[in-house]
């Protein structure tokens, strides 16, 4: 329910086949790519343009409600969720690529385009985005601002804020400001690369300057078969220690390798195997063979069985496709599953999943991991099922323990999935006190009514420093 | 504390309040497939074009969820709207990671809501008449007679649009399926008569499902795909006592009368006992294939169902298997065509391709954004005028793009919508099933006989 | 200068000055970690006194963020390796690091930090992410921004606080190692930095090429459109002008780019002489990073690239009346201008009107002029107009970290 008031402004603002505020159909928007976290939304908006956006944020504004942007709705850790209430803005209408210049290699987007069909549109130029999230073919590039999303070739080519070269922001008041610009020096505080990652908490970015690269010449994938995983881990090091660089190095554990090859999605991994290693090399013709002969063997001399290379593109995509397929399949095997996104430095790896196989079984839980070797970024799948209330609570304390774990190693509680309000309250694990009152103070600055997606990333004022 | 990652789109294990939400409830275990990752989402033409969850696979099985949990009535507008405004093309199925079966999810959560709430007077109509052999026949006939005077294109072109542009649009698609006439050869006079291919290698029984609409108004296709599977080594078979499949009663939630059309069927298909039942209608095959699932809770028919589904094969599978034996050219330019119970829900996308690419000088293009449904998706066209027509637009631009002389698909539904979008626009450009211009082919290359002079 | 070990906790009168390379400073304290310079910080907090954080003290002057001071706070001796695990390609050093210590440390373990900012050779570590600056190899490597995985810092209240870390992915909270790198000391005063490494290419290649300037500058532009990713594209408009074409990676990867390059249309027009290889190649773009240090004048003038003939008629106006050098690097259509300490006595007088000129035309191309370093007598604003919502925003973050001004630069803008 909002405000009649309310309700009229949002319908002036943007036609009355953009609001919605019946109740039932308000319940498909309880939830976003994380299905744990549910809360109704008192309305919904769809704003086609940044003068829609300002319009509306406004009027919500002054009716002193939340102010919750949403993109394609495919976060993994609930940011885009109406947890106190309020008025999701969503971008899926405003999907328009309103500039494609290949000259300058950049693109202006507004923030509903989908992140592939930005590459797609690019191609005929011989250019493509280059952070590609796993969903990449659903999430948006506002998404992916908001995120500062990742993805497996960010090994080489560096996370969302990177490429992110000027935005049209919303703040909570309804000014727009416009952050940085391609062409345009920075001079002053980076607000632009501040705003990147902020998780919806800033302000609405309305328009969206990306830099594009030109597509590599070719492509080579290799596929390492493991008989244990510390061992695909150490490969992982090895390879970056002895200087390669890859565009991508993801592992596929047993447990997952079983998963996958048990479902519809079947890639041909040996199922006694404990470990699959994917790795990417792409970049000019010129040497690149010789770069995968060398991770090749770097792979055989920590152990691996078995390596393969792909021989033409439908070999690598079927190499690819155990691993692009895993989170799906594992949703097959157990009712429920905990997916984490902590970060480790690459050497901690092997110990680091040793240690979480050790956690899992003192727990009795299974434990699947699929995740961004290269990176450090793991993705622990604890398997479960909800229903079992006892097992329910041994999952979260595995859970705790498995990010405690990985803090104390010198990682971090999340690599690419935002904290939103999934790891809201594990933020006092890598910050204290007053580190937290800065992040609130910088929130502050955007947004000092506090309307901005509020209850997500930071933990109340009152709980901040207690853990 | 962290939350826990639920697998289950909108379903927990309550149980499900009131009896129409146990036909949705009974499915809980293809409901609970969905991990809610959003990859459907930008492939479904009603979310890229209206932007709203509850217009995606993904919130429309979270409105299934929710009835099933009782959440929300099955009789509510959200549930009602929503349901209804799916074309049940199944796009969504092939990019979805965890498999959920949308399509037969959907027929479920159909039935339940057509039990809830009465569906449109020219839903049920169309449904009704399409259902009852002494309906169906005087109306095809009518239809017949309307295009053969083009009175149907006349009345297309000079009706109003407003209130009556349902019917404007009905007729267009009946001046749509009237014949395509591809232009005479060149070199047609010089054209190499083939000898028929004799019976080496096993020759397989093939049983051609009539159907009722294309029984109605494309006679000729089926005559096409019997005279083509002849060419090709099969052996067809007459099967009598066949009825329509029930595709548009199953998409349109009619279960029970779906079933009575699929267990009629299968005891005439099992009577004539064919190796392969050929189907030419896109929708029709996709249904027939699934009548497995139609009947999975039917005791006498699971087995035997799943064994008829298993039989059934699109025409364009059955010609593409051998080849096919390639004809006389046709020059032409062909803009084709996925049509959504093919692609999408058969995952045939290269078959039809095959059996154009067996017409010499014949010039194929697939249409930008071929995987994308035409706006036809059975009746949605008449039912959905604005969403429908505002795809159908979408569609019409693309097939123009393409600069063809014919726009090729093979599905009567498609070829309808496609046609009558295409005429309404002003364009000659005709519309034709792929196995029609591989006849004509073979009747240029003489392949039946005496050549149609 | 005096190394970290010999040096005093603090220094005054002539000594500060004189350590500082002759800039005004009463005193200069060295403060030997965090804890300590919270200690500095809460004692001038008290006593209502302004501390400029400096490194080596390269960029005290220039910039236009400053206020004056009443002490310098050096990190000089804060220059210990905190952490380095060479496989993890991340590195954590304390902020008073010389930047060329550093460079010749990880040369040893063959990787590198591929940032060229201006200012490098005689800057810390800190002083580089403070002042955020970037060269030529941004295009290929990212801006230094991008590489800066961790901070820690004291803010004006005398708090430490550690932001990011050492992974190379980290969405835990807002990005505020974004927001510190470049905020030169006016929100905290650096003390300790966590950077992103990489393997150094086994071959570094420079090939060089010269003629007109219209020509070099279309044989530029041709050079960085190819699908090859340079590490730099470079115009010098000398007479001749020449074009400056860096390539890293292994050796077949560089010959294949370096046959690209000539290839490309127009460069095989131009006159080029032999490439440079390896240490010469990297002494050569060394040297080019110290282009504008110690040089009183600075502009840049940025656009997107295709408007880079527009840029450089723009900075070579100024060039002319300031009878300076130009620069530009063409993949980031950046142009730099410098000249030394006296301007021609017609210049000197009308340099107010001719940067606001030069400013206006870039600004119609939605561009942007920076005045990076200019005597203070000259009065330049340093950039152009500010949205005054940017405005409040900078402002509130300077209250933030800094609510009574302790730390001297202001926020920018203000």
């Amino acid at each position: 329910m909002i405000p009649d008031a309310l309700h009229r402004d949002l319908t002036t603002a943007c036609g009355p086949d953009a609001v919605i505020v019946d109740e039932d159909r308000l319940l498909v928007y309880e939830s976003d790519g994380l299905t744990a976290h549910r809360h109704r939304p008192a309305a919904v908006v769809l704003p086609r343009t940044t003068e829609e956006v300002q319009a509306v944020v406004r009027a919500i504004s002054r009716a002193g409600l939340p102010i919750v942007p949403r993109g394609a709705g495919t976060g993994l850790s609930g940011g885009a969720v109406a947890v106190r209430g309020g008025v999701i803005v969503g971008t899926a209408r405003m999907n328009r690529i309103l500039v494609l210049d290949a000259v300058n290699r950049r693109a202006l987007l507004q923030p509903g385009v989908i992140n592939a069909h930005l590459s797609e549109a690019a191609r005929p130029h011989g250019l493509y985005y280059a952070p590609d999230p796993s969903s990449q073919t659903t999430c948006t590039i506002g998404g992916n601002v908001a995120e500062n999303s990742g993805g497996p070739h960010c090994l080489k080519y560096g996370v969302t804020s990177r490429y992110v070269r000027g935005l049209s922001v919303v703040l909570s008041d309804g000014s727009v400001v416009s952050l940085g610009g391609m062409g345009r020096e920075q001079d002053g505080y980076d607000l632009l690369g501040l705003f990147v990652g902020s998780e919806g908490c800033f302000g609405i970015a309305t328009e969206v300057e990306v830099e594009l690269l030109p597509i590599p010449e070719t492509v080579r994938t290799l596929l390492a078969i493991f008989d244990e995983l510390e061992s695909a881990g150490q490969a992982v090091s090895d390879i970056i220690g002895a200087g390669l660089l890859p565009a991508a190095m993801e592992i596929i554990d047993g447990e997952t390798i079983r998963a996958v090859e048990d479902s519809v999605f079947a890639a041909g991994y040996p199922t006694d195997a404990e470990a699959a290693l994917v790795i990417e090399f792409d970049g000019p013709e010129a040497g690149i063979d010789d770069d995968a002969r060398r991770a090749a063997s770097l792979c055989e001399e920590t152990g691996a069985r078995e390596v393969r290379l792909a021989r033409d593109e439908e070999e690598r995509l079927a190499l690819w496709k155990g691993r692009k397929k895993a989170f799906g399949a594992m949703g097959r095997i157990a009712p429920d599953l905990l997916v984490q996104d902590a970060t480790v430095p690459r050497t901690a790896l092997p110990r680091i999943l040793a240690g979480i196989q050790t956690i899992g079984r003192r727990y009795g839980l299974t434990v699947a991991n699929v995740f961004h070797a290269g990176d450090g970024n793991l993705h622990p799948n604890i398997l479960f099922d909800r229903r079992d209330a006892e097992e329910l609570a041994r999952v979260e304390r595995a859970s705790k323990e498995i990010m405690e774990l990985c803090v104390e190693a010198g990682g971090t509680i999340t690599g690419e999935h935002g904290v939103g309000l999934d790891k809201r309250d594990y933020m006092p694990l890598v910050y204290g006190p007053d580190e937290l009152d800065a992040l609130w103070g910088v929130r502050r600055s955007f947004d000092p009514d506090g309307l901005m997606n509020p209850g997500k990333v930071l933990p109340d004022v009152s709980t901040a420093g207690t853990t | 504390m962290s939350g826990l990652h639920g697998t289950r789109a909108g379903v927990t294990s309550a149980p499900p309040s009131g009896v129409l939400a146990q036909a949705v409830a009974a499915q809980e275990d293809r409901l609970s497939n969905c991990v809610h990752c959003g990859f459907c989402l930008p492939v479904c033409p009603t979310y890229v074009r209206l932007g709203d969850e509850a217009d995606s696979p993904r919130g429309r099985l979270y409105l299934m969820g929710a009835v099933s949990e009782g959440r929300i009535a099955a009789s509510s507008d959200a549930f009602q709207v929503h349901i209804d405004r799916c074309l049940g093309c199944r796009a969504c199925e092939p990019v979805c990671p965890s498999g959920v079966e949308y399509g037969t999810l959907l027929e479920a959560a159909r039935e339940v809501a057509g039990q809830a709430r009465a569906s449109s007077a020219l839903t049920r109509a169309l449904l009704w008449a399409m259902a009852r052999r002494w309906v169906r026949r005087p109306v095809f006939t009518g239809g017949r007679f309307l295009r053969a005077t083009g009175l149907a294109a006349a009345a297309a072109s000079w009706m109003p649009t407003g209130a009556l542009s349902n019917a404007r649009f009905g007729l267009a698609m009946l001046a749509a399926t009237k014949p395509w006439r591809p232009p005479p050869s060149v070199d047609d006079g010089n054209a190499v008569v083939v000898d028929r291919p004799g019976g080496d290698g096993e020759r397989s029984s093939v049983g051609i499902l009539v159907g009722c609409v294309q029984d109605g108004l494309f006679g000729r296709i089926n005559q096409a795909t019997r005279r083509t599977l002849e060419v090709n080594g099969y052996v067809t078979v007459p099967v009598e006592r066949q009825d329509c499949c029930g595709a548009l009663h199953a998409h349109g939630g009619r279960l029970q009368e779906a079933r009575r059309m699929a267990r009629a069927n299968i005891l005439a298909f099992e009577g004539a006992g064919v190796d392969h039942v050929a189907v030419n209608a896109a929708g029709c095959g996709a249904a027939m294939k699934e009548y497995g699932t139609l009947l999975e809770d039917d005791l006498d028919f699971a087995a035997r169902a799943r064994s008829f589904s298993a039989r059934v094969k699109d025409v364009t599978e059955l010609l593409a298997d051998r080849g096919p034996l390639p004809g006389a050219p046709v020059p032409c330019r062909i803009a084709y065509d996925h049509p959504c119970h093919l692609l999408h829900a058969q995952g045939i996308r290269n078959e039809p391709l095959a059996v154009l690419g067996a017409v010499p000088r014949a010039e194929v293009e697939v249409v930008r954004g071929a995987d994308e449904c035409c706006g036809g998706a059975g009746i949605y066209a008449m039912t959905h005028p604005e969403l429908g027509g505002s795809i159908g637009r979408d569609k019409g631009e693309a097939v123009l793009a393409a600069g063809a002389d014919v726009a090729c698909t093979p599905n009567p539904g498609c070829m309808m919508q496609i046609g009558a979008v295409l005429r309404l626009e002003g364009s000659p450009v005709a519309t034709a099933h792929p196995v029609e211009i591989l006849d004509e082919s073979y009747q240029r290359a003489g392949l039946y006989g005496r050549r149609r002079s | 200068m005096t190394g970290p070990s010999t040096l005093p906790h603090v220094l005054t009168g002539q000594e500060a000055s004189d350590w500082l390379g002759g800039f005004p400073a009463r005193e200069v304290h060295f403060p030997g970690g965090p804890e300590e310079l919270a200690e500095l910080v809460g004692a001038a907090r008290a006593d209502g006194r302004r501390l400029a954080p400096a490194g080596a003290g390269t960029w005290l002057d220039g910039g236009g963020w400053g206020r004056p001071a009443d002490a310098v706070v050096s990190m000089r001796r804060m220059d210990t390796t905190v952490h380095y695990e060479p496989a993890d390609l991340t590195l954590t050093v304390g902020a008073g690091m010389e930047w060329s210590a550093l460079s010749t440390a990880l040369d040893a373990e063959g990787q590198w930090l591929p940032l060229d900012p201006p200012g490098v050779t005689s800057a810390t570590v800190g002083g580089v992410v403070a002042a955020g600056m970037s060269g030529s190899l941004r295009t290929l490597y990212g801006a230094v921004r991008d590489n800066v995985l961790g901070i820690e810092g004291v803010t004006g209240e005398g708090r430490v606080l550690r932001f990011g870390g050492r992974v190379v992915k980290n969405v835990a909270g807002y990005d505020l190692v974004r927001l510190l790198t470049g905020s030169r000391g006016s929100l905290v005063a650096m003390t300790a930095v966590s950077l992103r490494l990489y393997p150094r290419p086994a071959t570094d290649r420079t090939l060089l090429f010269s003629g007109g300037v219209p020509e070099v500058l279309r044989g530029g532009a041709a050079v960085a459109r190819l699908p090859v990713m340079a590490a730099a594209v470079d115009v010098d408009l000398g007479d001749p002008a020449e074009l400056i074409v860096r390539l890293v990676g292994s050796e077949v990867e560089v010959s294949a780019a370096a046959a690209a390059v000539r290839a490309a249309p127009v460069t095989g027009s131009l006159l080029e002489s032999d490439p440079v290889e390896g240490g010469e190649s990297r002494a050569l773009h060394l040297r080019r990073t110290a282009w504008e240090d110690g040089v009183p004048w600075v502009v840049r003038c940025s656009a997107l690239p295709e408007h880079l003939e527009t840029t450089v008629q723009v900075a070579r106006r100024i060039a002319d009346a300031w009878h300076g050098d130009v620069t530009a690097h063409v993949q980031q259509g950046v142009v730099r201008v410098k000249a030394g300490g006296t301007l021609p006595a017609d210049a000197a007088q009308d340099t107010g009107k001719l940067v606001l000129e030069a400013r206006a035309r870039m600004e119609a191309m939605e561009g942007r002029l920076v005045v990076a370093s200019a005597p203070s007598e000259a009065s330049l604003a340093r950039s152009g107009a500010v949205s005054p919502v940017v405005k409040q925003v900078q402002s509130r973050l300077k209250r933030l970290f800094d609510p009574d001004g302790v730390l001297a630069p202001e926020a920018p803008s203000s």
